[in-house]
């Protein structure tokens, strides 16, 4: 069974709210994310039209390179992307459009990782990287 | 040009004419064609006949101990030679082909591209190529398409022209076979070149055998070698007679620096939807010619990042039926990709909607192909062998290399083609060479270059400039064998071009 992107947003979501109601917003490497956290991973999810296989890339990525793909790192790595700005500012599709943006920027400038054979961005092996662990 | 059956000149006569050309294929027909209605008698001495025949095409048998090689399938021993089983796929060695490039050992040509321009005209018109021209510009325009769109500097489209048989003034019964002073004579299969006395330096006589058993000698002022890239050291390293070690081997030279163009996969593109490939697929003129174009490397961008000459093919992978569909997985298992990662990458271009039963039969996916230039290796060679062929000639031995350096470079280019079309919004590329320590499966394509290579110094190559080889007066070479370097063109175009040249050189010298 796939995933809609609706899906996943809901999802996402019920574990933001649980984590809401938790003692600590601190971001976590592992077990669930903060509230905050969810809701930028919901908002980068969107890229994708279906998350099944989105993250392919990205469990490829958790098993070779597993220190630098940590999620605090990643998230780290989306906030400070300079194209995207605040993402809680923006609407999904707005997300998406700047997301793009910076992968053809990292295509352009051959930030580049071969990902068994695939040539694929390092914004979007990231992405990907994170939607793993989410 | 008359034709004479071998078989029926008088048993150990002697033949005399002024220019001997070993060869009777696109180098050899070549430089005959150019001096017909000549002041000239040109001989021609053709191995085969008119069509194939087996006991004949066994005599290119021969030993591979390197990568994996068919001596015997590559080459057609009969009038016309290989261009009776040619694709005709043409295109001009680049400018950069010529060049000494600094991360490439051993490139550089004496000549440039300039000093072949006026051949390649008349090279094109005798093959049955159409009109002139490899302008990317009109063709575009030609089809209301520019292809991918890369961003210029690192990609640039390049144009192959296609022949038709037909028009092709080098295939039997043309007009070159009409030409009065040339004689060609089939079922001629020379078995040395003579010097005779103490002078190395001319060539007196070649001897000819037929398979059924007659015998006889070629005198010429000149004598041009055309028997192709693995026929043509073969020769020159068994006729030893005043040289032990070959002629024109003084330097160890003759046999090494084989070179092909290794044919790979190069990989699988999925793109973006309404991504048009027009600019790529092969088109036919008006008059049966074709055309097609391939995305090469810029020269700027190969000495930037220190690569070798490349073109990347672009072929729709169709699969609108079970047996395309099929086949489209089969190909695509044989390159070990993930089929999860395969549907990552659709997603990544937003393509989710096309199963059609596998994900590897996705309509609308490109496979690449590759064009690759193969950088000279002296270790990749052609020797002799002991045993001999039924004419008593030692049979040829091909120990075909291909540097690492080469699959590195190849590995960067698919990187670099990644990331265009990722950059272009074309879609997502997997590589096939991603690891050039595990290179996927490579063919050769019967392009035989660089075993008696063209150099400025006979302690560099075989021949000079002229393709004359070094040390000997009369002794010509013309075919792809002369390439100091491959680029990544078929070579047909360029070694007709240098044979025309060598024509043109010929004519001007005193009979």
């Amino acid at each position: 069974m796939s995933l809609t992107r609706r899906q996943f947003c809901a999802l996402v979501g019920a574990s933001a709210l649980a984590a809401c109601s938790g003692e600590t917003t601190q971001p976590q490497a592992t077990g669930e994310p903060s509230a905050e956290d969810a809701l930028l991973i919901e908002g980068l999810g969107a890229y994708f039209d279906q998350l099944e296989g989105a993250d392919a890339f990205g469990e490829v990525l958790l098993e070779t390179e597993p220190a630098s793909n940590g999620r605090t790192a990643l998230l780290q790595y989306f906030r400070d992307l300079p194209g995207l700005g605040n993402p809680a500012e923006l609407t999904q599709e707005q997300l998406r459009e700047r997301l793009q943006e910076v992968i053809v920027a990292d295509y352009a400038a051959q930030r580049v990782l071969h990902i068994e054979g695939w040539v694929i961005s390092r914004t979007e092996a990231n992405l990907s990287a994170l939607l793993a662990q989410s | 040009m008359a034709k004479i059956d071998a078989n029926e000149v008088p048993r150990d006569s002697e033949i005399e004419t002024d220019l001997c050309i070993l060869g009777g294929g696109a180098a050899g027909l070549a430089i005959a064609w150019a001096l017909r209605a000549k002041p000239i008698r040109v001989t021609v001495l053709e191995s085969g006949g008119m069509d194939y025949h087996e006991p004949t095409q066994e005599l290119y048998g021969g030993k591979s101990v390197g990568e994996p090689y068919s001596i015997k399938a590559t080459r057609l021993r009969r009038l016309s030679g290989s261009l009776n089983h040619w694709a005709g796929e043409c295109r001009q060695l680049d400018p950069i082909d010529f060049t000494q490039r600094d991360w490439i050992p051993h490139s550089g040509w004496p000549i440039g591209l300039d000093d072949l321009a006026p051949h390649y005209q008349k090279a094109q018109l005798i093959l049955g190529l159409g009109r002139y021209g490899f302008d990317m510009a009109a063709r575009a325009k030609e089809l209301n398409d520019s292809g991918f769109g890369l961003a210029p500097g690192d990609w640039e489209p390049r144009a192959f022209n296609v022949w038709t048989r037909a028009k092709c003034a080098l295939m039997p019964n043309t007009k070159v076979v009409q030409a009065k002073n040339v004689t060609a004579y089939t079922w001629a299969n020379v078995v040395e070149i003579a010097s005779e006395g103490t002078d190395p330096g001319r060539v007196t006589k070649v001897r000819v055998a037929t398979l059924r058993g007659n015998a006889f000698t070629v005198r010429a002022r000149h004598y041009v070698l055309a028997l192709g890239g693995i026929e043509n050291p073969r020769l020159l390293l068994c006729s030893n007679g005043t040289q032990p070690e070959g002629l024109g081997n003084g330097n160890d030279l003759v046999g090494r620096f084989f070179m092909e163009h290794p044919h790979v996969s190069f990989g699988y593109l999925v793109p973006f939807d309404g991504v048009s490939d027009k600019l790529y697929r092969l088109r036919t003129r008006k008059d049966n010619t074709g055309l097609f174009a391939a995305l090469g490397i810029s020269a700027a961008t190969q000495e930037r990042e220190k690569l070798i000459n490349f073109a990347a093919l672009v072929y729709r992978h169709r699969a609108t039926n079970k047996r395309q569909t099929d086949r489209a997985k089969t190909q695509l298992e044989r390159v070990d990709m993930s089929e999860e990662l395969l549907r990552g990458a659709r997603l990544l271009v937003h393509r989710t909607g096309e199963e059609s039963g596998h994900a590897f039969a996705t309509p609308g996916m490109f496979h690449i192909g590759s064009r690759t230039e193969q950088t000279p290796n002296p270790d990749s060679r052609v020797t002799l062998l002991e045993d001999k062929d039924k004419l008593g000639v030692p049979r040829a031995q091909l120990d075909w290399r291909v540097r690492a350096e080469d699959w590195e470079a190849m590995s960067r280019i698919s990187r670099l083609f990644g990331a265009a079309v990722g950059a272009a919004r074309v879609g997502r590329f997997r590589s096939n060479i991603h690891d050039p320590t595990n290179p996927p499966p490579m063919a050769g394509v019967g392009h035989h270059m660089g075993t008696t290579r063209m150099a400025s110094d006979p302690s560099t190559g075989v021949v000079d400039e002229n393709c004359r080889v070094f040390g000997i007066d009369n002794l010509y070479v013309a075919g792809s064998s002369v390439f100091p370097t491959s680029g990544f063109a078929n070579p047909t175009l360029t070694l007709v071009a240098l044979a025309l040249r060598l024509a043109a050189h010929l004519e001007e010298k005193p009979r």
